[in-house]
């Protein structure tokens, strides 16, 4: 049971920041952005490069999340004055971004098994020194995410997924909220991208493939497990981001579970989906009776 | 209340299989050494590298083992949680087939050796971690050499191959190789299996012949080529078995299952305690020349030169439409 505990609070650890991006796309923007398979490469190939390249991890590590807000950007710029539906602009983006990403890294795969990371020397040191850290930069872009969703223009992130339209008409700039929300949502997944290929020692041009639907189960699994207990608006930011963590847990809690039953890997995915189906099934059908 | 009973036979049968110990139960299977063999992607190629090396192991050690075969279907999480089990099941050696799973088992797995097999990785890893390679590749020099050995007035080929990170320094060793012998080495990347199509079409007109390195993507998607070779009358060369039996014209190789052999003997050898850092990397040695006479014929090529080419170089011939060695 503990080693159970332990592996997916390791394997969720790194793909927070994923979550809490695609939590901010998909919940508070209302929008699917498919981007962030590409985002989560990006920011895993930047660091992976400049590190290799002899730059300071922590540089690497700030240069791969301005790529990666730099990815979110160009999807906001192509959506704005509604040129295009803001999933094929994901789709698009990623589309572009797979031969970025080639062109960033030259070659498919970079190996970070030794080279200096932000996380080796505390590794080095024991594996409980290496988890910390990694928990510990995880918590400041928490915190900091948590700031922004709290702040004048978390709140006007929110507006605008809830009324983009109504939003213009009052002289908002709608699209530098766009640029800041999708920027900021692979800004998020870049991150994780670049802390998840320090964690498994390379960064690989197919690692972000199926990235964002994990995400996006597990943000809706674990929406429905929270939301549901939480009724004052005050907490809503706050309890959203826990319903992401737990989401992300949840999912790798399952994954390994269904691993410890011996389940043939090639049912696992659809055991998975049929478990998302039911809490989604059971969720839709309370609020019909709500209604 | 239905939403509670829903939630609350979910998590049921959640802790029912974190409670669940997949440690074997059997008291015989217990005692045996325990290895885990983690298999990137569903292919038969890793299936035959799988066997060669469960045959192997078991006939080299005295005492008993339980091979642990994860298959990640191409899922870097589930190849993630498959070593982290792997790793609670107390494994006495790690076998991962291919290069990134090799690279992501070094950095998880650092208290038990680990057998890349089908791996290359650069020595500064291996001093790292408790690490022994098998390289499966064969250089592209020595496949040009043979090629233009067969065919001496050939200077143009098509060289098709996917974006794996294996292949750049191929790729590029097989331009320079070609350039040395007075062949043109046309690159034609796929970064998508559907990608293939639109390559095969698109070949030069000039081209004398399609050549693959050993490439599990082009391989998925053999069929594709082998169409265009014999509507064009060119020799489909390829580097594996497997693409020889699907239609490829011939191939210079070594056998899959060999693979698994030499990493068995590697892992025999660490397992009755030789340093893993100690044993330098292992190279396929043992060359065969794979030929598919239909597919030849229907390319419209003299399989007589090919056969008389291998046994020049010292090559086993083997028939893949009989099975068996001809020479």
């Amino acid at each position: 049971m503990f080693a159970l505990l332990l592996a997916t609070l390791t394997q969720s650890l790194t793909l927070i920041p994923l979550a809490l991006g695609i939590n901010l796309s998909y919940t508070i923007l209302r929008a699917t952005d498919m981007t962030i398979d590409g985002s989560f490469v990006l920011g895993a190939g930047v660091f992976a490069q400049l590190v290799t390249l002899g730059f300071s991890p922590y540089l690497a590590f700030v240069a791969a999340l301005v790529c990666g807000a730099l990815a979110g950007s160009f999807t906001a710029f192509l959506q704005n004055g509604g040129k295009v539906d803001p999933l094929l602009a994901g789709i698009l983006s990623s589309f572009i971004l797979y031969s970025v990403n080639m062109v960033v890294m030259g070659r498919p795969n970079i190996n970070l098994l030794t080279t200096p990371t932000l996380f080796s020397a505390a590794f080095v040191h024991s594996s409980v020194w290496g988890w910390l850290s990694v928990a510990l930069l995880i918590a400041m872009i928490v915190i900091a995410f948590y700031s922004v969703l709290q702040s004048r223009v978390g709140l006007s992130l929110r507006a605008f997924g809830d009324n983009a339209p109504l939003l213009a008409r009052q002289g908002y700039p709608v699209t530098r909220l766009r640029v800041m929300g999708f920027g900021l949502n692979n800004l998020l997944a870049a991150a994780s991208g670049a802390i998840t290929a320090q964690i498994i020692g390379y960064a690989d041009i197919g690692m972000g493939v199926g990235m964002t639907l994990i995400g996006i189960g597990a943000i809706v699994l674990g929406q429905h497990l929270i939301l549901p207990f939480i009724h004052r608006h005050y907490l809503r930011a706050g309890s959203e981001l826990i319903a992401a963590f737990v989401g992300i847990a949840l999912y790798f809690f399952i994954l390994n579970g269904l691993l410890r039953l011996n389940i043939n890997p090639i049912y696992l995915k659809l055991l998975l989906g049929v478990l998302l189906a039911l809490f989604l099934r059971t969720a839709t059908q309370k609020a019909r009776l709500s209604s | 209340m239905k939403q509670f009973l829903t939630y609350l036979s979910l998590i049921a049968l959640l802790l029912l299989s974190a409670c669940h110990d997949n440690r074997p139960t059997d008291p015989e299977t217990q005692k045996n050494l325990q290895v885990g063999i983690i298999i990137p992607i569903e292919h038969p190629a890793m299936d035959e590298i799988t066997r060669g090396f469960e045959d192997t192991l078991s006939a080299e050690l005295k005492q008993k083992v339980s091979f642990q075969v994860m298959r990640a279907q191409g899922d870097m999480n589930l190849q993630r949680s498959m070593i982290l089990q792997l790793q609670n099941q107390k494994v006495g050696l790690f076998a991962p087939i291919s290069t990134q799973t090799t690279e992501m088992t070094a950095s998880m797995v650092h208290d038990r050796p680990i057998v890349g097999v089908a791996a290359l990785l650069p020595d500064s890893v291996r001093a790292k971690s408790k690490l022994a390679l098998v390289d499966d590749e064969i250089t592209p020099t020595q496949i040009l050499q043979f090629i233009h050995a067969i065919y001496p007035k050939k200077t143009q080929l098509s060289l098709v191959y996917s974006n794996n990170d294996k292949m750049i320094p191929q790729i590029n060793e097989a331009v320079s190789a070609g350039a040395a012998l007075g062949i043109q080495v046309e690159k034609r990347m796929i970064t998508t299996l559907p990608d293939l199509y639109s390559v095969a079409q698109s070949l030069s007109p000039q081209t004398e012949g399609i050549l693959v390195l050993k490439d599990v993507q082009v391989a998925s998607g053999i069929a594709t080529l082998v169409k265009v070779a014999d509507e064009k009358h060119l020799p489909l060369i390829t580097s594996d078995d497997g693409t020889v039996e699907n239609g490829a014209g011939f191939a210079l190789g070594v056998k899959e299952y060999q693979i698994g052999v030499e990493g068995a003997k590697v892992a025999a050898k660490i397992l009755q305690g030789t340093p893993p850092q100690d044993i330098p990397v292992v190279r396929m040695t043992n060359l065969s020349v794979f030929i598919n006479p239909t597919a030849l014929k229907a390319q419209d090529q003299d399989t007589a030169a090919i056969e008389k080419e291998a046994a020049a170089h010292h090559y086993k011939i083997v028939d893949v439409t009989n099975k068996k060695a001809v020479e």
